[in-house]
This record gives structure tokens, C-alpha cells and sequence, in this order.
């Protein structure tokens, strides 16, 4: 399918979805294209229309509803399809309460500079609007731009929702942090999704002179939209200088976002450098020194390859880090460990220093995990959980079965190889004994514990585990007088780089008690919470999280409560607010409506 | 042996006086230097008056200039930003006939300066851009007074502007400062008296706290896309016109055709239409608010042992950068009399700087004035603010009541209240 972006044309590749519907409406995502300003529907595109399909989608043409749809899919798949590959599982967004089986995406939501993810209608949201008059940059004075056009907004948005899928409080402000977590990680890939367009880079490297860094329009996001504002700057730019005590100064969650997202980049930087400096010397006959004039289109093709290839590995490494993570109250040193280790588990033997690289940019920006002796390898990989028991016995059955749904359902051959028989004959009907593609889908989704569903909390996997989680619940920091909500278990897949299958489960359990908001009325929810992973053995191999226990939780209150109260004096709107704002103001904050922008 | 006091009138003092304008800020001060008395104003204008209307204290105060039927003559006059709290009053034309030495004014007012063109170019663009969204929504305003006023405190004035950049009797010099070294020390104006400037910064880091639209949010494109033209939302719509489908038609006329699973059941959307309608306007606007006063100047004066703080309505951001200073914070630590920033609103006096002041053991009898008039529920002024000034200061006065403490030598008239700072 091809989309158009700022200034060039790329097709997006993503596998097809052969039962997709108008829409487009697929197996997780859902195109509705209905305008809340106008109050209208416009007319669904319809991707399998044989015509279409020919011609390998819709050229694109702004003027047409259609190609807008088409565009919204296409890079939403996409960025779900880095997802799932980088997670080792199924990626869904399946929701019973909202009675929401699919994320859905509104390409014409309301008029605004603004796109963002609203977990009530478990749906992205995206403005139109009109170019500055005054300062319209490359676009035409009042052009009206769409910002389901910009491949980056959607992945920034895309990315916001999955995050939120897999941990639903890393919205609520409980550390300088969070928020700026969110915002930084989907930049980050919608950053690195862009490698993944060959042509793109190899066009880039050829104007750079094969150099990743100078190329502006690589390492800027979201170029159109940031022009179109009239700041005369992209958004938000990759690299920044790199200042050591940002982490102090910095508080806005873009701007202390953008710490964490030049550290990676930074990392990335290194290895390019490292291993294109490589590729520089053989073409140079040994000394490095580039020859005068254009590059040999094969070096950069070679060196687009070269690229690319990094980029995927820090593309997976950021979203494996997920596992690894609290369920709560998440900082940029949680991060770190939780890259470290994700990273140390595939490919211990770190061939590109991609891991040393990373340690050593986030030590430039003074990002320091927790309770570390120092930022050696060592030290940060997280601790075994060896202090913990096995899940039961009783329990292994469950895990087996889960263990085969998420193997069928993420077994992509297996599914085209059933719908092409059903083409053939009449649709099957009834569930058979073995999982077809689509009835693995689901019946993983109905067994699988995701965040935000609470009627789940019932099934027998989540008893098992609450009931692991109250035994233990001291090891775990964990307060058995308190309710135990097991917010997350499920399987994944991996692949190390010597080609071993590493399988874990994962679990999530967190606890919430009211605390009193300080300095005004009612009350705010405190967490705390772990994340353990097992091995396929049932054996807990880590277990990170915020202690919920007594004196730990009490500290965590306070620098919550201090941090908030910052976070309100950074408010412009706070001298001017009512008291029922600031009673609100938690709340207000964890709306990711008003953190891109009101 | 204890000698005996001197007469009241040869001790040394700084007077500062406090004219009751409502919502804005008035400040006279007087101050002993090597050549006598000098005087100097600092802000005049009103957003919604006291007791008194604004031009009978514009009055009073070129009255105040004019000792024993001279002609109004000032030493130096000071803007700190234009905001029209703090200079509505220089509209008057009766400033035509005052002499004043200098006026000054921060840098992002001068008009040779195209940094300070553009920011604020960007600001106005971003007010009017606001002012018209809102405005073109009266229930809006109605249900919001703050919102209102907080408009109309941005709204350009440029009677008041005029009079700075170009008017009195004389061709006072304009100066803009900081100057593009960073922090000036001004000694040249009122002999033996220093005066720190200590913002606005030209930092960038600071810069951003002046610009209400930064890179990551972009309201103005949007609130321009929404307005511009007064062709309205129509050519907004264009692009989509010929393949919109009404709701209510698909039932008539597309029913078969029209997927049912992309049809959005009601309560779906009321929450959309919710959204397209539904912008934090007073956030919009607090943000124009918060970019105006951030570009205030920061004066530190130093007159023998006393040290005068007027911060003007600096809020959050550029104090940090001061405080994070360790020269600075201790410059500002020395403070004996603090103008309270911007009303005694919630952030614009840090805790950072009470907490530097308190630390000081050994100091004087501290001071603090606030220029009030406050609202009903809004954090103008924050009470816990002025009570922890009042553990730091002999006594914190404000524009609208009687100060509580006898022994603290303030004079008062129906227009305004004094007070005397001894300067060693």
C-alpha cells in the first residue's frame, strides 16, 4: 500500500489480511470513519476489492477519504506487526467491558492540531486542521492538513495504545517519569519504524553522504505537522546535545522524554558508526576516507542494509524491555534494567556493544536506576528471582494450554493456509478440537489476563495466581491484607540470536489503596505492584516492582506526593484553578488528550 | 553608654509605597542615594479597580511627582511587562507631562531587537488567536469570568505601549534589559544604588517559559485553522463532502451497504461529538497568561544594607534558573523587602526562595507587599503563601486591607499604603 510522507512516496508492506473487511475493519483493528464535527460517516474504502488489491491499494490522493483509511491501516498494522514480532506474542485489543473487540481509529475525529489515544472509546483519535496563515512553511497558507497523513503521528499514537495495553498505569503522573515515558517510547518507534522503509533510508544515506546522523529528515519527527505550526522545527529532533543534567531541569514529559529518546538514538548512533565505518574502509581500499562526489549506489545499499539491520535490533530490544518492567510507577532506570536484561537474555554475548552503547549514553544523560552498585553489565541486569517457589503443580495445565494457543495464534502460515481451504469450501463450523488460526485468536484473548479487564479476574488462572501472589506475598512486596489484582499473565515467543527459543510467562499483580491528596480534598490511588517472569518450567527467573509494603510504600507516597505537587506548579493553569480542578488534577492528568496538547 | 536616637529624619530609609489599583501592581519607591532622594515607579495599571478607579490614582500619582507645585519630574520608570495589570494606567495623557530620566523595560520589548520581535510576534499571534476562538463562543465567556479577565489582561494596549517606547515631556532613554550579556549591574541611574537584573532571562531554557506554543503542542495552527477565513469550517469540510454519509441516511438509503459493524452506537457518539467540541480553553488562555508574565524583569535593588526584590509577575519557570544558581540564590537570600510575584498567585513565588530566605539567621526586619484583589476561589493569593511569608517577614501588607502589626512604620491614605525599609 502506499502512503505519501512529507516530501516522498513509500509503499508500506504489511501482511494481509485475507477476511479484511470494509473499513477497513480486520482481526484487531477497526477503521470508523466518522467525523464528530460534521457529524457524518464518509464512505469506507474496501482493500479487498479485487481491483484494489491488483494495484496494491489506493494512490494516494489527499482529497479522498478512502486513501486516508487505507493510510491510518496500513501504518497501524505495521506498527502492531513490530509489536507483535518484538513481544513474541499476540497483540490485541480486546476489551469485553467496553464491549470492544478491535482498537478503532477515527481519521477524521474532530478538527484540531491534535491526535491521541482514549482508552474509554479503546479508539486513536485524529485531527484535521488548516495550516497556519500567518507561517505556513513548505504547506500551502490554510492547507488543510491531516494528521492521520503523518505516518509518525500514527505510529506515536499507535504506539501510545499498545503501551497502554500492556501497562494501563504508566498514564497516572506518580513520578516525573511516567508520562514522559510514554511520550518518549512512542517517538521512539515511530522513529525507528522508519527504518524499516528500505527506500527511505537508502534515498536519505544518498543525500547524507552514508551518514545516519546528518540526515535531518531521518532523525526529525513528524516533519509536516511540527511545519505546519508554525515553531519552523519538527517536533521534536532525535539528537540533542547531550546535557548531564537535564534529568534535573527537565520536566515537561516531551522535553524529559526527549532525554530518553536521544539516549537510544545515541546508542543506535554508535553502532551504525561502528559497523558502517567498517564498510567505509573496504570501499576505500583501507583508509576510511570517502571518495569526493556521490557514494557508489551498491556502498549504500550496503550500508542501507547495515542500518536497517540495527535499527530493527534497538526496535525489538525497546519493546522486549515491556516484560521487564513494574507494573506501576515506572522510571527511565527501570528502563534501562529491563532493556539490559530483555536484551542479555536473547544475545548474552552483547557481539555489537549495542547493550555497552546504551549503558554508556544513558550514563551521559545521568539516567541511574535505583539501588545499582554501578552501571556495569552485571549490575544491571536485573536480580534472579531464585528467592521465589515454583507456580504449583496444579497450575501447569494452564500454562500448557496457553502456551499452545499463543503458538497457534502467532503461527502465521498455519492461518493463510486455513482461510485459503475456506475459500474453497463453506466456512467450518463449530470449534474443533485443534484451534483453527482465527479460533486461537480468540480463544487467547478470552484466556490471556490483559490490563483493564476486570471480569477476568474470576477465571481460573487468576485465582491460581492470586493465590501464588498471597502465599508469597511478602517475597513479592506485596501486602496480603490488601486485594491482589493479577492485572496481566500471558506467554511469549522469542528468538535469541544463536537461534534458542525462549519461552516465559508473565505476570503482573498490583495493589491499590486511596491516599489522600495533600493539599486538597479527597483522594488519589496508590500503587504498588510486581511484574514476575517465569520460565517455561513454571521457575520464576525475575521479579521487578514498587514495593507495597509499609515503610517502602510510605516513601514512594511522599515523592509522590512532593512530585505532584510540582507537577501542579508547572500548571499554568493552576493559579487561575478552582478547587475542584485541583481536586481533579490527578485525574486531569492522565488524560493523554491534554499531554499532546488540550 | 546609649546614645541617643538621631531625629526620624536623618535616619536613612528606603520608602516604598503601595498604590491600592485592584488586580495590578503600583509601586513607588523612594530611595536615599548620594544625590538626595530619588524616585522611582514601578508598573501602574489596574485590570478591574479597588477601591479607587485607576485614572484618579494615575492622578494621585503624577500628583505624588510633583512636590510643592513642581512640574512631575521621575528619576526612573519601570515596565515590567505588558501585561495590562501593570501598565493600563500609562494611557493616561496626563504622562505627557511628566519628565522622567530613564525607562526600562525587558529586552522582549525592544523593538531593534528580532529575537525579541519574534517572540513577541509568536505571543500576540497566539492572543488574538485565542481571543478570537473564544470570543466567537460567548456562553464560554459568560460561564467563565476568569477566562474573561484573563483575556482581557493579554489583550495588546497599545496607548500604554506608545507612552512607553515614546512618550512623556522629555525624550527619556529607553533601555532594555537585560542587555545580550546575561544578568546586568546597573550603578549609573541612582548613584550608590545597585540594581541586579536578574530576568528576563535570554536563556533558551527560560525562552520557553515565555512562549506560549513550543514544539510540542500547537495550538495556534489549530485555533487559526478553526477561524481563519470567515468562510468558516465549510472549506475545512471540502475535502470530504462528496463522500459523507449523514447518519440518519444510511438507515434510508445505504442500509445493506453500509457495514453494521462500523455504525457507532450512541453513547460512542455523544463521547466523539464531546471531543470535537470539547478544548481546555482556560488552559489555552492561562497559557498566554503564564508566557506574558514570564517575560518580566526581575530587579534586585541594593540600597546601603537593604535589598529590594521585585520580581514583577515572574512565575515558575524563570525562578528555577535563578535558584538553581548558586550565586544568585544567594543574592536573593539577602532579600529585606519582596514585592510578592504576580499577585501572590500559587507559583510564582517558590518555596525554594522562602526557604533561602528564612535560612538567612541574622537579618533584618523583612517586608513584603502584595497588590491584590482576590478572587473567589482561584490561588490569587495562596493562602499558605502568605502565611509562610508571614514567618519570614515582620509583616506581609497587602493593597486591599490594613496591615495587622503597629510596630511596622507604614503611613496610609485612601489610595495607598507606605512603608519604610531602613538601609543601614
Amino acid at each position: 500500500m502506499t502512503g505519501r510522507r512529507a516530501s516522498q512516496r513509500i509503499t508500506i508492506d504489511i501482511e494481509n489480511e485475507p477476511d479484511l473487511r470494509k473499513g477497513p475493519e480486520g482481526d484487531i483493528v477497526q477503521v470508523v470513519d466518522y467525523d464528530g464535527k460534521y457529524q457524518c460517516y464518509y464512505e469506507p474504502v474496501d482493500l479487498n476489492r479485487p481491483a484494489l488489491l491488483m494495484d496494491g491499494g489506493l494512490e494516494p490522493d489527499e482529497a479522498k477519504p478512502q486513501f486516508h483509511q487505507q493510510m491510518v491501516y496500513a501504518v497501524t498494522m505495521k506498527v502492531i506487526e513490530s509489536a507483535r514480532r518484538a513481544l513474541g506474542r499476540p497483540i490485541t485489543f480486546h476489551r469485553p467491558s467496553a464491549r470492544q473487540p478491535r482498537l478503532r481509529l477515527f481519521p477524521h475525529a474532530f478538527i484540531g492540531a491534535n491526535a491521541f489515544f482514549d482508552s474509554k472509546l479503546n479508539a486513536i483519535l485524529f485531527g484535521y486542521f488548516r495550516a497556519s496563515q500567518s507561517q505556513p512553511g513548505p504547506n500551502l497558507p490554510g492547507q488543510c492538513i491531516f494528521t492521520c497523513l503523518s505516518h509518525d503521528i500514527i505510529a506515536h499514537e499507535v504506539t501510545h495504545a499498545i503501551v497502554h495495553r500492556l501497562r494501563q498505569y504508566f498514564l497516572e503522573p506518580t513520578n516525573a517519569d511516567v508520562l514522559a515515558f510514554h511520550e518518549a517510547f512512542a517517538d521512539l518507534v515511530a522513529l525507528f519504524q522508519r527504518f524499516s522503509y528500505r527506500s527511505l533510508i537508502i534515498d536519505e544515506l544518498h543525500e547524507s553522504g552514508g551518514r545516519v546522523e546528518l540526515s535531518t529528515w531521518l532523525v526529525s519527527l513528524a516533519q509536516q505537522f511540527g511545519l505546519a505550526t508554525g515553531t519552523g522545527k519538527a517536533l521534536r529532533s532525535a539528537i540533542n546535545q547531550v546535557d548531564p543534567r537535564a534529568m534535573e531541569t527537565e520536566f515537561e514529559p516531551h522535553d524529559r522524554g526527549a532525554i530518553l529518546v536521544s539516549a537510544i538514538f545515541g546508542g543506535f548512533l554508535r553502532v551504525v558508526e561502528h559497523r558502517t565505518n567498517e564498510l567505509f574502509r573496504i570501499a576505500s581500499g583501507g583508509s576510511g576516507i570517502k571518495p569526493p562526489g556521490r557514494l557508489p549506489t551498491d556502498l549504500v545499499a550496503r550500508l542501507a542494509s547495515e542500518v536497517a539491520d540495527v535499527a530493527d535490533r534497538v526496535l525489538r530490544m525497546c519493546f522486549r524491555a515491556f516484560d521487564y518492567l513494574p507494573p506501576v510507577d515506572v522510571t527511565f532506570g527501570d528502563y534501562l534494567r529491563a532493556l539490559v536484561t530483555a536484551d542479555f537474555e536473547l544475545s548474552p554475548d552483547d557481539r555489537d556493544e549495542l547493550r555497552f552503547s546504551m549503558i554508556e549514553e544513558f550514563r551521559l544523560r545521568g539516567i541511574y536506576p535505583e539501588g545499582v552498585v554501578s552501571l556495569a553489565e552485571k549490575s544491571l541486569v536485573l536480580p534472579s528471582a531464585d528467592y521465589l517457589p515454583k507456580l504449583p503443580r496444579e497450575f501447569e495445565q494452564h500454562t500448557f494450554h496457553l502456551l499452545a494457543l499463543t503458538a497457534s495464534a502467532l503461527d502465521w502460515s498455519a492461518r493463510l493456509r486455513i482461510r485459503q481451504k475456506q475459500r474453497l469450501k463453506a466456512r467450518p463450523s463449530g470449534r474443533s478440537a485443534l484451534p483453527g488460526f482465527e479460533d486461537a485468536l480468540r480463544q487467547y484473548e478470552e484466556l490471556v489476563l490483559e490490563p483493564e479487564q476486570p471480569e477476568r479476574e474470576q477465571s481460573e488462572i487468576a485465582r491460581g495466581l492470586n493465590k501464588y501472589a498471597k502465599q508469597n506475598a511478602g517475597a513479592l512486596g506485596l501486602d496480603p491484607e490488601y486485594r491482589i489484582l493479577v492485572a496481566g499473565f500471558h506467554p511469549v515467543f522469542r528468538i535469541g540470536r544463536d537461534q534458542r527459543l525462549v519461552v516465559e510467562l508473565v505476570a503482573q499483580f498490583v495493589q491499590t489503596k486511596d491516599a489522600p491528596i495533600r493539599g486538597g480534598r479527597g483522594t488519589r490511588p496508590l500503587r504498588g505492584g510486581v511484574t514476575v517472569v517465569f520460565g517455561a518450567d513454571n521457575v520464576p527467573r525475575y521479579a521487578v516492582g514498587k514495593s507495597f509494603l509499609e515503610k517502602k510504600l510510605r516513601y514512594r507516597q511522599g515523592a509522590q506526593d512532593e512530585w505532584l505537587e510540582t507537577l501542579g506548579l508547572n500548571d499554568p493553569r493552576m493559579p487561575w484553578s478552582s478547587p475542584q480542578y485541583r481536586d481533579e488534577f490527578f485525574a486531569k492528568m492522565t488524560d493523554l488528550r491534554r499531554l499532546h496538547g488540550g | 553608654m546609649e546614645m541617643p536616637r538621631p531625629a526620624k529624619a536623618a535616619r536613612r530609609c528606603a520608602r516604598v509605597r503601595m498604590y491600592n489599583v485592584g488586580f495590578g501592581d503600583c509601586f513607588l519607591l523612594m530611595l536615599p542615594t548620594d544625590d538626595g532622594e530619588k524616585r522611582v515607579l514601578i508598573d501602574c495599571g489596574s485590570l478591574k479597580a479597588g477601591e479607587v478607579a485607576l485614572p484618579k490614582i494615575v492622578k494621585q500619582v503624577i500628583a505624588d511627582l510633583s512636590p510643592r507645585d513642581k512640574a512631575p519630574a521621575l528619576d526612573l520608570l519601570i515596565a515590567t511587562h505588558r501585561h495590562r495589570d501593570h501598565i493600563s494606567g500609562f494611557s493616561d495623557a496626563g504622562w505627557q507631562r511628566v519628565s522622567v530620566g530613564e525607562v526600562w523595560m525587558p529586552w522582549t520589548e525592544n523593538p531593534a531587537d528580532a529575537e525579541a520581535r519574534t517572540l513577541t510576534n509568536a505571543q500576540t499571534t497566539y492572543i488574538r488567536a485565542v481571543d478570537k476562538a473564544i470570543g466567537a463562543r460567548p456562553a464560554l465567556l459568560a460561564s467563565s469570568p476568569i477566562l474573561k479577565d484573563m483575556l482581557l489582561n493579554a489583550q495588546p494596549n497599545s496607548a500604554a505601549l506608545a507612552t512607553l517606547h515614546s512618550g512623556f515631556k522629555n525624550r527619556p532613554k529607553r533601555r532594555y534589559l537585560p542587555g545580550a550579556k546575561g544578568i546586568d549591574v546597573i550603578t549609573d541611574v541612582l548613584p550608590g544604588v545597585t540594581i541586579h537584573v536578574l530576568g528576563p532571562s535570554r536563556d533558551k531554557a527560560v525562552r520557553r517559559w515565555m512562549e506560549p506554543t513550543n514544539e510540542s503542542d500547537a495550538y495556534l495552527a489549530a485555533l487559526e485553522g478553526e477561524t481563519a477565513g470567515d468562510k468558516g469550517d465549510e472549506v475545512t469540510f471540502e475535502f470530504g463532502i462528496n463522500w459523507a454519509i449523514r447518519d440518519d441516511y444510511i438507515d434510508k438509503i445505504k442500509a445493506g451497504t453500509f457495514p453494521k459493524s462500523l455504525r457507532l452506537n450512541r453513547r460512542d457518539v455523544l463521547q466523539l461529538r464531546h471531543h470535537a467540541e470539547q478544548r481546555d480553553w482556560e488552559l489555552l488562555a492561562a497559557k498566554a497568561d503564564q508566557a506574558l508574565n514570564n517575560t518580566s524583569l526581575i530587579l534586585m535593588f541594593e540600597v546601603g544594607s537593604a535589598y529590594l526584590l521585585f520580581p514583577g509577575d515572574a512565575q515558575w519557570g524563570p525562578w528555577q534558573r535563578l535558584l538553581n544558581d548558586p550565586d544568585t540564590r544567594e543574592l536573593l537570600s539577602r532579600t529585606t523587602f519582596y514585592k510578592v510575584s504576580h499577585h501572590g498567585s500559587s507559583n510564582a513565588t517558590p518555596k525554594r526562595l522562602v526557604e533561602a530566605i528564612k535560612a538567612v539567621r541574622k537579618a533584618p526586619k523583612r517586608i513584603s507587599m502584595v497588590s491584590v484583589a482576590p478572587y473567589k476561589w482561584a490561588e490569587i493569593p495562596r493562602r499558605p503563601l502568605l502565611d509562610a511569608l508571614q514567618e519570614i517577614s515582620a509583616d506581609v501588607i497587602r493593597s486591599d486591607k490594613p496591615s495587622t502589626q503597629a510596630e511596622i512604620a507604614t503611613k496610609k491614605d485612601g489610595y495607598w499604603v507606605e512603608v519604610e525599609i531602613p538601609v543601614g
